[in-house]
């Protein structure tokens, strides 16, 4: 049976009569989370497939409490994710002190839009500093960024993801651009 | 087929993983929300024991007495179960918000939720009685001292002319009082005095201002009913709630009455 084309929900009921249809929603969200969960932490990539096993286990062990109407299913397997990700490294205060920017050209296109403080200098560069700029915000302020501009999540998603309620997220967000704008335009050594 | 996805199915079948069932996950849930049902019924009773001790706190007197009782005004303020009442309402502000959808309200909307439920049903389970009944229950707990034991040892002082108790026994310009500790007590009154005190009843039970004298006796300077507010069981005492001094000079220097007593 082909499953990629299935909804995550589809998904779910299947994998609640064959649990091998769970593989499908370990592959579709195994890259994601991993990307998630370095952008978060700076925790050694041997303990993120740990964060992930994790992760996927509890997912696949709550499947049945999943609501969709309360939320998507990417948003709660995210929530996972930063649950565990949060309890790591509280425990080894693993903050992360870089922020991988990876294949995010549409961050930087995004902020460009934003704010128009690309526009004198070198892309590349300016992701370099803007990734620094990024890891020094305080947590609150990075979280939203991160799941905002990096993983492209809605304001809802972002709500469910964080526990927080949406009027709080376009808040923080907003906050974040304007300390992230300041963090780039100050003299300060990124 | 990756590495994790291998490592994740062998750890599913090795510990023989299933999802849980949802008889589980209701019940997890049900726990859930009795878990902040108990609390919310917590925290009002705690809140009915805060309003319970307010109105029985004898403020309406202390200033009267803070000569002889320099840190009266500490009397009857519900600390613990204001601090009681201050936890548990965080208690179920953390278990709202951990609920799927809590986060979706504003702070400010949950806080004036808990606080609206909280305090309606404070106050119709201190209405009931439960304020009273908590607060007479605590006192089994070691230090504790209920609000009615306080404000008997409060106006157990004859010595000061403070005292409170039962009214045995009535004539003209006197009657008998019973204190708390079975002691009696000749209190004398002034004219002004008469038309409250002979329409109480015996068994009445009142507070007394007044001045000591030899021979058990007391001149009285002010009488008020026994303060009891949200009890189980209403308590018999005389109507008048105002505090009426007598006008006399050995009133006002019993008292040392900020003003002047206009005679």
């Amino acid at each position: 049976m082909e499953y990629e084309h299935y909804t995550d929900e589809e998904l779910i009921e299947h994998t609640l009569e064959n649990k091998e249809v769970f593989r499908y929603i370990i592959t579709r969200y195994e890259g994601k989370l991993r990307r998630y969960v370095r952008r978060i932490t700076s925790v050694p990539e041997q303990d993120i497939d740990d964060i992930l096993q994790e992760v996927f286990i509890k997912a696949y062990k709550n499947l049945r409490d999943f609501d969709s109407e309360v939320g998507t299913f990417s948003a709660w397997i995210y929530r996972i994710a930063y649950n565990n990700t949060v309890s790591v490294f509280r425990r080894r205060s693993a903050r992360p002190e870089y922020l991988c920017l990876d294949d995010n050209e549409s961050l930087l296109e995004t902020l460009r839009a934003d704010d128009d403080v690309l526009q004198e200098v070198e892309a590349r560069e300016f992701a370099e500093r803007l990734a620094r700029a990024i890891a020094r915000l305080p947590s609150a302020y990075r979280d939203v960024i991160i799941l905002s501009y990096f993983e492209e999540k809605s304001y809802k998603d972002i709500s469910d993801i964080l526990k927080i309620p949406m009027g709080t997220v376009a808040t923080k967000l907003n906050r974040a651009k304007q300390k992230l704008k300041q963090l780039l335009e100050s003299n300060t050594k990124l | 087929m990756t590495r994790l996805e291998d490592t994740i199915f062998n750890t599913i079948d090795d510990k023989k993983i299933e999802p849980y069932s949802r008889s589980l996950i209701l019940l997890r849930r049900l726990v859930f929300w009795t878990l902040i049902t108990f609390s919310i019924i917590l925290g009002a009773l705690s809140f009915a024991t805060v309003l319970y001790i307010s109105a029985n706190n004898q403020w309406d007197t202390l200033a009267f007495m803070a000569e002889h009782r320099p840190f009266a005004f500490l009397h009857g303020l519900p600390f613990l179960w204001l601090l009681f009442t201050a936890i548990l309402m965080y208690g179920i502000y953390k278990e709202i918000r951990s609920t799927k959808t809590g986060h979706h309200y504003e702070f400010i909307t949950v806080v004036i939720v808990i606080l609206a439920t909280t305090g309606v049903l404070g106050f119709a389970l201190y209405s009931a009685g439960f304020g009273h009944r908590v607060d007479q229950f605590s006192g089994y707990l070691p230090g504790y001292r209920p609000i009615e034991i306080k404000n008997r040892e409060l106006w157990t002082h004859p010595e000061h002319g403070i005292i409170a108790g039962y009214i045995i026994a009535t004539s003209s310009n006197a009657f008998i009082l019973e204190d708390f500790k079975n002691a009696t007590w000749t209190i004398v009154y002034a004219t002004s005095h008469a038309p409250i005190i002979e329409n109480a009843r015996l068994q009445d039970q009142v507070r007394i201002l007044g001045v000591p004298y030899e021979d058990q006796e007391i001149h009285l300077c002010a009488v008020m009913p026994w303060q009891a507010k949200g009890t189980v069981r209403p308590i018999q005492t005389i109507g008048e709630r105002k505090v009426e001094f007598v006008r006399s000079n050995e009133c006002e220097a019993q008292f040392k009455l900020r003003r002047p007593l206009q005679h």
